[in-house]
């Protein structure tokens, strides 16, 4: 089996879910829920830089998800839907903050502050943080839409509204701008 | 540390930093499921224009005499009676020409105010100072008929009341779309009116407003097109008509917390069977062939386009048309395996055009990637039209490693290249 195949049953698995959560199953959710979590909480994360609100706009959108489930148009390929919605919440939550000015502060002491009681090595602890704090927010979306969330870089060109081109450029200059923050620690 | 490596280690560093939100979100959905996302019913009348046009007088009289205060959420606080002179509704008429004006608890005119260029040339010369609210809407509608800013080619207008009295705002939202309605079919124009009551701007709509330069009313229309759309980006809302914004709700699934009345003209557009056709045509690939397809109305960088994605048994495929033109602004397939008989898209390719075709597209990635076709699987090809310029997006993969190559379509150059190796 190709992998195209593979993944063409990853998205008919995860359509199936949306169109059983669109009748109030919720087990469709936690079995959704499984499936997309750390790509979700990665492309939240990488919009919101702090992971009080990731973990806030993660939940939105699952809740968001299972109430407008009925709504969603069988394409072939619910991802990018899932993916805007998660889109617009976490732009909102930057925008509740800039209104309120009360988000976290833009240096690098705020930035995102890994947890002790996650388990992280150290290399994955200094990897999120490099991840937070040397990319821009496009390169940080692309890396873990490619890294995390297993898209192709058409896929996320598409997403993201960007040239194929430049998103390959800027995945591939992410990368070697954490290889050297990597080396530098 | 290798690419491969990194990405690992960032996989692995998201899945132990996730939180374990499920049991929450379990127990808060019942609660969401009918309250933030229900859609309210869509009002949709079909009354002939004389019964309309009574309606609405009958509604005026009865309005005059149902003032503030009648009607009020229960436990809210009597809000003090407005008197004469004082502002107590704002309402904002958006077609492209957005047009405030401040009324009085009398409903005569305190303020008109142009919010924009275009509404600049209906308000000049017109004094609505101190005039009955019905004069104003009259002359203002009659202003954008004239002038071209309702047609029977773009016939919707939204209509937002403000007033924190949301009761008082609904029952003079409702006189409002009835009195334009009952003006448009007058004119021979068949009226598509979105209308909302709103309170004062909240922080999104605020930003929104600020952002773009747009009315609240409009501003409060495109988020509630997102809430209901969620496939819609902002972005691309911002610079539309009111028309071309009725038109992507009804393609979709509505607007949270907007009524809709009539059916917004799309008379300016090809249509969605003339797109299907088109797009058919353009892929080479016979409606019987075709297991679904799908046509949809979506903005891209400011203009119209159909959408249509359609599917057969080895390939998908989305072709954009222009709404208004037909031509031709995207073409992708996606092909499941490597396709025999690779179809040459119309329309915006061939040999015509100095195409070098998809065959010489792949043949010149494989060159590059010094493999031939048997050592490659997942073969993707996609034509890309964009600012004038043919490209091809050639994707294989050979044992772990993933090849993407971007390549002229007119001269064959190799435009971009990336080797992943996968894990």
């Amino acid at each position: 089996m190709s992998t195209q195949q593979t993944a063409a049953d990853g998205r008919a698995f995860l359509e199936q879910c949306i169109a059983r959560m669109s009748l109030g199953d919720k087990d469709a959710l936690a079995a959704f829920y499984e499936k997309t979590r750390d790509a979700l909480y990665g492309f939240v994360l990488a919009i919101v830089k702090n992971q009080q609100d990731a973990e806030d706009v993660l939940q939105d959108t699952y809740l968001r998800i299972y109430g407008a489930a009925g709504g969603y148009q069988a394409t072939g390929s619910p991802m990018p839907w899932v993916f805007t919605i998660a889109r617009n919440l976490a732009l909102m939550r930057l925008r509740q903050h800039a209104r309120r000015s009360d988000g976290p502060a833009d240096d690098d002491e705020a930035l995102f502050d890994v947890p002790d009681d996650r388990g992280l090595d150290p290399d994955e602890r200094i990897l999120l943080r490099e991840v937070i704090r040397s990319l821009n927010d496009e390169e940080r979306q692309i890396v873990m839409l490619h890294a995390v969330g297993g898209f192709k870089h058409r896929e996320i060109a598409h997403m993201l509204g960007l040239a194929l081109p430049t998103v390959l450029s800027k995945y591939n200059r992410a990368l070697k701008k954490l290889r050297a923050q990597m080396k530098g620690e | 540390m290798q690419n491969r490596h990194l990405e690992q280690k960032l996989r692995s560093a998201v899945h132990k930093t996730a939180p374990d939100a499920l049991d929450n979100i379990l127990a808060a959905c019942d609660a969401q499921r009918d309250t933030v996302i229900a859609m309210p019913p869509r009002r949709r009348r079909n009354m002939p224009a004389r019964i309309l046009a009574v309606a609405a007088m009958l509604a005026i009289v009865i309005g005059v005499s149902a003032g503030t205060g009648l009607l009020r959420f229960p436990g809210a606080e009597q809000p003090a009676a407005p008197v004469a002179g004082q502002v107590d509704s704002i309402i904002e008429l958006d077609v492209n020409p957005s047009i405030e004006l401040q009324v009085s608890r009398d409903e005569r005119v305190l303020s008109a105010t142009a919010l924009n260029t275009d509404a600049e040339a209906i308000l000049d010369g017109m004094d609505l100072q101190n005039a009955t609210l019905d004069v104003a809407i009259n002359a203002l509608i009659g202003s954008m008929l004239k002038n071209g800013y309702i047609s029977d080619l773009q016939n919707s207008i939204l209509v937002t009341v403000e007033n924190d009295d949301r009761a008082r705002g609904e029952e003079l939202q409702q006189r409002l779309v009835d009195e334009i309605g009952a003006l448009l079919s007058a004119s021979s124009v068949e009226p598509a009116v979105l209308s909302q009551t709103v309170g004062t701007a909240d922080e999104t709509v605020q930003q929104m407003m600020d952002t773009y330069g747009i009315s609240q009313g409009k501003a409060s229309l495109i988020i509630g097109i997102m809430a209901q759309n969620p496939q819609l980006l902002e972005r691309n809302l911002v610079g539309l008509s009111i028309n071309e914004l009725n038109l992507l709700a009804a393609s979709g699934s509505g607007a949270t917390g907007v009524s809709s009345t009539g059916t917004a003209s799309d008379k300016a557009y090809i249509g969605e069977q003339k797109a299907r056709e088109l797009a058919l045509a353009a892929t080479g690939v016979a409606e019987a062939d075709t297991t679904w397809l799908n046509v949809e109305l979506d903005a891209d960088d400011g203009r119209m386009v159909y959408e249509v994605e359609f599917g057969t048994a080895s390939a998908e495929y989305e072709t954009d048309l222009d709404a208004r033109t037909g031509e031709i602004v995207k073409n992708e397939s996606e092909y499941y395996h490597t396709p025999v008989n690779p179809v040459t898209p119309s329309g915006t390719e061939g040999s015509s055009n100095g195409d070098i075709g998809r065959d010489a597209a792949l043949a010149t990635a494989l060159a590059h990637a010094g493999l031939a076709e048997a050592d490659v699987y997942s073969v993707k090809i996609e034509f890309d039209y964009d600012d004038g310029r043919g490209k091809y997006d050639v994707e294989f993969e050979s044992g772990r490693t993933e090849y993407e190559y971007e390549i002229d379509a007119a001269t064959g150059d190799i435009l971009d290249v990336d080797i992943d190796w996968d894990d």
